[in-house]
């Protein structure tokens, strides 16, 4: 009976050691800062080019100052949260690698498309879009969040189908994009960072 | 031979809170109170109780710092006490096991 009991506990204790393996801190966050710094861009460079509003700068100036945004608030968020984190482990920071990786790609990316004539404008939310794709799958798998996963399949859907119908209208169907996959899912999981399920421990010395 | 032999169980750890934060603390690098909390499941007087007791073991060291004027309180596990959690586990798995050809 003692042995049954023990062996309950140590099955309990095993399933709370792979939730705490598991759990991430705060990625949503950065999907809503960097979500809202890219719509504001898309939606001004949408303007611009439809000549709806004058630019004071050069696009890739414009750019340039959006992405640096970016990066000094993820910086930020980084340098907060890593102290303020509910729980810093392995996974966390393989899924912000990922991301901080990803991020690099496509800020060189964005910036070559806008400065050099290696990579075609037109391309460029197609490429983003598969791009960030790319990064919701090992989200998901690492999460185990079957829905994250999906994600990944329209982001790369929805690129590919930029890059076969460039154009104008991509920014604007990006941008719903982000808003649709990034920010709402970001809003998504941080809430489900707080209160989560109880443990063996329940009401015991 | 009765079920179980406790000779060699670190008493300290063989606490269902105090394993399970000794558990938890030994999959990460650091965990905040308020996560201890929740995934124990108990009060924070309760808590606080078990890892004092941990911290004067030497198993868990406990880092104070403020984030926006709130105090916060991360936890995380010593060389020592990730060698005794491990020694726990391996007594527990080796008296599970000879509980187990018993019962055979």
């Amino acid at each position: 009976m003692e042995t049954e009991t023990t062996r309950r506990d140590l099955a309990a204790i095993r399933a709370l050691m792979e939730e705490s393996r598991a759990h991430v801190s705060g990625t949503g966050r950065y999907w809503i800062l960097w979500g809202v710094v890219s719509i504001f861009g898309f939606v001004v460079t949408w303007l611009g080019a439809r000549g709806a509003v004058r630019l004071p700068l050069d696009l890739s100036w414009i750019w340039g100052g959006l992405l640096a945004l970016g990066w000094a608030g993820s910086a930020w968020m980084g340098w907060r949260g890593e102290r303020a984190a509910a729980v810093v482990n392995e996974v966390t920071r393989i899924v912000y690698a990922i991301w901080v990786g990803l991020g690099v790609v496509l800020t060189v990316g964005a910036l070559a498309g806008m400065i050099t004539p290696l990579i075609s404008v037109e391309a460029l939310p197609g490429l983003l879009a598969v791009t960030v794709g790319a990064g919701y799958l090992p989200t998901g798998s690492i999460r185990g969040l079957g829905w994250l996963r999906w994600l990944a399949g329209v982001w790369w859907a929805g690129g590919a189908w930029m890059l076969l119908r460039p154009g104008l209208h991509t920014l604007l169907v990006l941008g719903a994009m982000v808003v649709a996959l990034q920010i709402v899912p970001g809003i998504v999981l941080e809430r489900s960072g707080a209160p989560g399920r109880s443990s063996p421990a329940r009401g015991t010395p | 031979m009765s079920e179980f032999d406790h000779t060699g169980i670190d008493r300290l750890i063989h606490s269902r809170i105090r394993l399970s934060v000794m558990a938890i603390l030994a999959c990460v690098d650091h965990a905040r109170f308020t996560f201890l909390r929740e995934k124990v499941n108990t009060s924070d007087g309760n808590l606080s109780t078990h890892l004092s007791r941990l911290e004067d073991a030497g198993y868990v060291e406990a880092e104070k710092t403020f984030v926006d004027r709130k105090p916060l309180t991360r936890y995380r596990l010593t060389g020592e006490g990730r060698r005794a959690f491990r020694a726990y586990v391996d007594r527990m798995e080796t008296l599970l096991g000879s509980a187990k050809e018993d019962e055979r």
